[in-house]
């Protein structure tokens, strides 16, 4: 079989008939971005690798009680960011992430940012001046709220909609548009000083 | 109708539709944000922040991540699946036991009702092992020869500590010694001809 031609859902319920393959097609199609949504809300690899395992395990050893008509996308976020924010809750890393990034330029993540650039063959003085530019939108991100910060992310790094959002964090509709409109004013207030002089008119 | 559409300022959705290109909007709507340097300003900068954010690269974890989360996984499998890979040892201890207990019940009937001599079965079953030996060995080493086994054992041999190539060795001629006498002992058995199982 071509795991790879399945939709999400379908290799869901070839997992839930026991099949491991349909399982790691699953894990490698959302390792990194389950991963990124719990790294940046609780800012620690270790931390997020581990929450991250936690919640593919969950997902794959409760399919029974997927709904198919949902997005597997959707559900498996869900459990990761209630993994993530019980975590944040729980340290208290609400009011600490205010404090600033300590990790927002580490080194993996510099890493991951050049290997992106330089595999689309840019310039090293643009892959710099990329590297650079990603960790103030990355630094500004941390920033955020640990609420306003995973909205933020699935909508513009996820692209879901706001009704899966809603879903995903298992807050009312309302309330995920507040998230996210503040979350876009609060980065757009950090990231002003990035535009090139003049561009504001 | 269409005229309060073409005036009214871009709701913030609509502005996300065009920004992260997910539609496209009516045309009054578009004609507002042709003629309205507010919604287009307030869309550029949209654009700007979805630019920004879509373009971060993800974070990845360790490369042995998969293999961590399948370790832990216990996809339910269907009974065919489960009936192959489920742990087999303790039915087998179980069956193993029922099965000596019932030879051993077996045995002691056919001593105990007198109508069965011993060397007779043992001759029936020494000459099932004889058989049943030679098949053994024969496939055996034909394997050894279809395989390359042989050659590669050499190798393997070859690199060996003197040592534990004595220590190979010795359990090698305990194992052959036994092998020996047992087939030797069988050998001093009876054949039995079929019918003359029975005490006369
Ligand atoms: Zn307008």
């Amino acid at each position: 079989m071509d795991y790879e031609a399945q939709t999400d859902e379908e290799l869901a319920q070839l997992c839930e008939g026991g099949d491991e393959r349909a399982a790691r097609e699953l894990v490698s199609r959302f390792e990194r971005p389950l991963f990124s949504l719990i790294r940046r809300t609780v800012r620690d690899q270790e931390l997020a690798e581990d929450l991250a395992q936690e919640a593919f395990v969950r997902a794959f050893n409760h399919l029974d009680s997927f709904d198919p008509s949902y997005q597997f996308s959707s559900w498996l976020f869900k459990i990761g960011h209630n993994l993530a924010i019980d975590h944040v809750r729980k340290k208290g890393l609400d009011t600490v992430s205010i404090e600033g990034a300590p990790d927002a330029v580490s080194q993996e993540r510099q890493e991951a940012t050049s290997i992106t650039l330089e595999a689309r063959g840019e310039r090293p003085d643009e892959v710099a001046e990329a590297r650079a530019l990603g960790d103030e939108i990355e630094e500004a991100i941390g920033e955020l709220r640990p609420e306003y910060r995973t909205a933020v992310m699935l909508r513009h790094i996820e692209g879901h909609s706001y009704r899966e959002i809603a879903e995903i964090m298992d807050t009312p509709l309302g309330t995920v548009k507040t998230y996210i409109h503040r979350a876009r004013g609060e980065l757009q207030d950090r990231l002003a000083h990035l535009r090139p002089e003049g561009s504001e008119a | 109708m269409n005229e309060q559409r073409t005036r009214q300022h871009l709701e913030t959705e609509e502005l996300e539709r065009v920004a992260m290109q997910e539609g496209t909007l009516p045309a009054p709507r578009r004609e507002h944000l042709d003629g309205c340097a507010r919604c287009r300003r307030e869309l550029a900068s949209l654009e700007e922040l979805h630019v920004a954010l879509s373009g971060l690269p993800y974070h990845a974890p360790s490369p042995g991540f998969a293999d961590a989360v399948m370790s832990r996984v216990d996809l339910a499998k269907p009974w065919y699946v489960q009936l192959l890979t489920r742990n087999w040892t303790p039915v087998a201890g179980v069956s193993a036991g029922a099965l000596a207990l019932a030879a051993i019940g077996f045995w002691t009937w056919l001593f105990t009702r007198g109508g069965v001599a011993l060397e007779s079965v043992l001759s029936v079953a020494a000459e099932w092992a004889r058989t049943a030996l030679w098949d053994l060995v024969v496939g055996a080493g034909r394997i050894l020869v279809d395989t390359g086994i042989g050659p590669t054992a050499v190798e393997a041999a070859q690199s060996l500590t003197p040592g534990a190539a004595a220590a190979i060795l010795a359990v090698l001629a305990v194992l052959g010694t036994l092998a020996s006498v047992t087939v030797f002992k069988l050998m001093e058995l009876p054949v039995p001809a079929l019918g003359s199982a029975r005490r006369s």
